[in-house]
């Protein structure tokens, strides 16, 4: 049983490592490229931002001896890290279009207003919840009417990066050296994901 | 003689089986644009129930469950919460707000909820509409309550007024808790949404309503009742949450969907909202195709109609071939005619179902809380309109068609 436990554990960090690597891959944004253009969720990540690291200094001996009640607090570093994403900066005020899933927040009548757009969908219960900068808060410049949540879509608007100390300490891992910071768009178009 | 005219003539000199038609065509139109209206009346009053809300917490069971019993009023909550676990969740950093929901009670027939004066502050409705007193304050005394406007408008009640509450949900219930009356210190704004016909009082209410009550498990002296420090409650059923930040909530619901000491369960109400519909939309697309058959139905009627006059309109389509009609003057004649009836046929049809609508609004939304704006048609309905008129359209091509054909035949023969 505690086996089972262990292993689903280590399936859930494993996710988290791998989107974490992904990240952590994110190619140097040229200004000229991103403006109008697609971007991918590497890119909201800044390019020296690695809350994997910890698992990287890791040998595989060392990875499989973790007990449960280490892999939970492993699993607690990183999402203190999570929490306290940062963004990245060249985005602010730029004109994008980037793919994801839906998740609505606010109707009027029955068309959509507002959302989190989140690159996985359902964005949290098999996984641990996203880091702040892997999450969009779209608002919508004309109510749009939403068909399906399941399936992705594309979204074109522009990015504004926001900041706020009220959330900072609740881990107390970032000791106030980076303010917690988050995505928000206006967004104009909402279209069904075609490659 | 114009076209139009012609066939204007020839559709009231044939008077009883145009009017059956238009009628037939009429009942579909109102199934078919009624169907839709629901169907967009019943989505927007959902989704106008709430507003502003990033999370709804109570006991685990079923995302749209949790919906409807503590947005809606629909169903019973399986369990409470402890308010350990209120507390808990509602000391968490970046939680702007909490409302407390404790149901179970009713007067004469309105659900009773239990809250506390932040549903006032930071409840919201429709497009981040917060609630109103029309009349009198929120609750200040132990009991005082405040109504919903429907309550206030079915049961003729105002500010001063005594209510008595009863346990459980029925509209008689026979075990009315006469000792204890409420006292209705305020009268909220009409929104269009359950809270119309709720009746609200403070949590402490509620406890105090239970005090000495049989089948309460702590007995509390009713001396004691007046001190609201005795009155905290033990579990409450659910409570919604507004954050600082959006971007907070999947963290935050993870966090009570993991939280070991009691099975909770936190749903984001949009997407409780979207999988309600598209459970709706099972019986919505049942009765579009139901209503699509209605339409089929009366316009074959048409049909048969219209073909089964051709026989007796042969002497009239020779007359007016002998006078100089053309083919295609008879076609024309024959298409307008069912453009006539169709067109006629949904301009009645709508005017019935605006007619129904403007009659039935105030009793459809007292026994059902669901309000239908008169309000113009919306694209898709404008989309079925077309749609219609254009089988109408062709529709007519068909005795048109025989009707020419019928004219070549009639002109050749010499018997008639």
């Amino acid at each position: 049983m505690m086996e089972n436990i262990n292993y689903w554990m280590k399936c859930q960090l494993i996710v988290v490592l791998l989107s974490c690597l992904n990240m952590n891959g994110a190619i140097a944004l040229d200004s000229d490229e991103t403006d109008l253009g697609k971007i991918q969720w590497n890119n909201l990540t800044p390019l020296n931002w690695n809350p994997a690291k910890v698992f990287e200094d890791m040998t595989d001996q060392q990875y499989n001896a973790l007990s449960d009640d280490d892999l939970l607090r492993l699993e607690e570093t990183v999402q203190a890290l999570f929490d306290d994403a940062p963004v990245n900066d060249k985005l602010d005020g730029k004109r994008v279009k980037i793919p994801g899933f839906v998740l609505p927040l606010e109707f009027n009548n029955t068309m959509l207003t507002e959302f989190l757009l989140v690159p996985y969908f359902g964005a949290c219960t098999h996984t641990p919840p996203p880091p702040a900068n892997q999450i969009i808060y779209g608002k919508l410049k004309t109510e749009t009417e939403l068909n399906d949540i399941y399936r992705p879509v594309w979204i074109t608007g522009t990015l504004q990066t926001s900041r706020s100390n009220s959330l900072l300490s609740e881990s107390g891992v970032a000791n106030g050296l980076e303010v917690h910071s988050a995505y928000s768009m206006s967004v104009e178009l909402i279209e069904p994901y075609v490659d | 003689m114009n076209l139009r005219l012609l066939a204007w003539k020839s559709l009231t000199s044939r008077r009883s089986t145009a009017i059956l038609t238009i009628v037939s065509i009429a009942v579909s139109v109102v199934l078919l644009l009624g169907v839709e209206k629901i169907r967009i009346n019943a989505q927007s009053s959902f989704a106008n129930t709430i507003s502003g809300t990033d999370l709804i917490v109570g006991a685990r069971s079923g995302s749209i469950q949790l919906l409807l019993y503590s947005v809606f009023r629909i169903g019973n909550a399986t369990n409470n919460i402890s308010w350990k676990s209120y507390q808990t969740v509602a000391q968490k950093k970046g939680i702007k707000w909490t409302i407390p929901i404790s149901l179970g009670d009713s007067h004469r027939g309105f659900r009773v909820m239990g809250t506390n004066k932040d549903y006032f502050s930071f409840y919201q409705y429709g497009q981040k509409r917060n609630l109103k007193l029309i009349t009198g304050k929120p609750f200040n005394d132990l009991f005082d309550t405040v109504i919903g406007s429907e309550v206030a408008r079915s049961l003729s009640y105002s500010v001063g007024d005594e209510v008595i509450i009863s346990h459980g949900t029925v509209s008689t219930s026979f075990s009315e808790h006469k000792d204890k009356p409420f006292i209705i210190s305020g009268i909220l704004e009409h929104t269009g949404t359950p809270v119309d016909r709720t009746v609200h009082v403070s949590l402490e209410g509620i406890e105090a309503m239970h005090v000495n009550w049989q089948g309460l498990v702590k007995k509390r002296k009713v001396g004691n009742i007046l001190s609201e420090a005795n009155l905290q409650p033990e579990s409450i059923t659910a409570f919604l949450i507004g954050l600082d930040s959006k971007i907070m909530s999947f963290k935050l619901q993870r966090f009570i969907n993991e939280y070991t000491a009691e099975p909770l369960l936190a749903i984001f109400p949009g997407i409780a909202l979207y999988e309600l519909w598209s459970l709706m939309s099972v019986a919505e697309k049942a009765l579009l195709i139901i209503s699509i058959f209605v339409v089929i139905a009366s316009l074959t009627g048409m049909l048969a109609v219209s073909l089964a006059g051709l026989n007796e309109r042969r002497r009239e389509v020779a007359i007016l071939r002998s006078v100089g009609a053309s083919h295609w003057h008879i076609m024309g004649l024959l298409i307008t005619e069912t453009l006539l009836l169709t067109l006629v046929g949904i301009l009645l049809g709508i005017a019935i179902l605006y007619s129904a609508i403007g009659l039935g609004q105030p009793i459809i939304e007292a026994n059902y809380g669901l309000f239908i704006p008169i309000s113009l048609p919306n694209k898709r309905e404008f989309v079925m309109i077309s749609i219609l008129l254009f089988t109408g359209f062709t529709v007519g091509l068909i005795p048109a068609y025989r009707a020419y054909r019928n004219s070549l035949a009639d002109g050749m023969s010499t018997r008639l």
